[in-house]
């Protein structure tokens, strides 16, 4: 009796662990330009259009209006977090109410909605500040109990890209 | 029936199934252990540390000292028209897709300018990922 609850318990765990995997549908995503990554479900998300330019890439829900942009770009103008983060406030998101933004000394999340849609961008500068990774989901208010927890995993998952050659420090 | 004829066939499938489900519990063990170390998440990412304030070059210019003026849509439908009636060989610029969905003419994502002499752009073809920003946000 006892064996069979301690198998009971194993086989439980086992299965904790895949779940926790998330082999059900997620896949990884790398951008090859820049090496960044971070994992998104394919089963919600499929390519919509990449760039020619290799640096980012869209994706749409196969159900709904929801978007995740992933990309990189260098950071020629050389913007320190607070800065990138104001831009795109105020240049992306400016229609939007921010809810939420947190900034640390290399990475900024900041979020919001306009009543129709939430928006949920995490932008990472690696490379000594020279790049600037960041993904972002757009998906309607009406669909927050589906998309959240898809957000936190993608968050969770997110790498920056590292130096290459072009990006080493002269 | 003597006790001595049960016993060992009393005994013998009970030995057999303690051996088999300690035998299953043990691979279920390596398969949960395994489980772990290879479906963890991982190394989380660490904070690459950020230049002080002072090291860094100085703040770009503001944006639009930095973009070729936008010329409006009306400017340039004006110059395309001026160009029919000119007798030159261009047509009139009509908005790509892009052009149509954006709501704005931001620098982040801009579309300048000089991208009205480029040929129009493909249906469902981004150049860089400002591009595809723009295409996010005009949904």
């Amino acid at each position: 009796m006892v064996a069979r609850a301690i198998l009971v318990f194993v086989l439980l765990l086992g299965a904790s662990a895949a779940a926790r995997e998330g082999s059900g549908g997620w896949t990884t995503y790398v951008n090859e330009r820049f090496g960044f990554s971070l994992r998104y479900p394919a089963d919600v998300f499929i390519s919509d259009r990449q760039s020619a330019a290799g640096d980012g890439e869209v994706f749409s829900a196969l159900q709904g209006d929801g978007r995740l942009l992933v990309g990189a770009l260098e950071n020629n103008n050389g913007y320190t977090v607070a800065e990138y983060m104001d831009l795109l406030r105020r240049q992306s998101y400016a229609r939007f109410t921010v809810t939420y933004a947190r900034r640390s000394a290399s990475w900024f999340v900041v979020s919001g909605d306009d009543g129709r849609d939430v928006f949920y961008e995490k932008v990472m500068f690696s490379c000594g500040g020279r790049l600037i990774n960041s993904f972002s989901l757009l998906y309607p208010t009406a669909s927050k109990l589906r998309f959240d927890p898809i957000v936190e995993r993608i968050e969770n998952t997110f790498r920056a890209g590292q130096c290459d050659r072009r990006h080493a420090a002269g | 029936m003597q006790p001595a004829d049960i016993e060992p066939f009393a005994w013998r499938p009970t030995a057999r199934r303690s051996g088999g489900v300690t035998y299953i519990v043990a691979v279920a063990l390596a398969a949960a252990a395994t489980g772990y170390l290879l479906g963890g998440e991982g190394k989380k990412t660490e904070d690459i540390v950020w230049p002080p304030q002072e090291d860094l070059p100085a703040l770009a210019q503001p944006l639009e000292k930095t973009q070729p003026a936008e010329v409006p849509r009306s400017k340039r439908d004006e110059n395309a028209h001026a160009g029919q009636k000119s007798g030159r060989s261009n047509p009139p610029l009509h908005p790509t897709p892009l052009e149509r969905q954006a709501p704005s003419k931001t620098q982040h994502g801009a579309v300048g300018n000089q991208r009205t002499n480029e040929r129009p752009a493909k249906p469902h073809e981004v150049r860089t990922y400002r591009e595809l920003r723009e295409y996010m946000l005009a949904r």
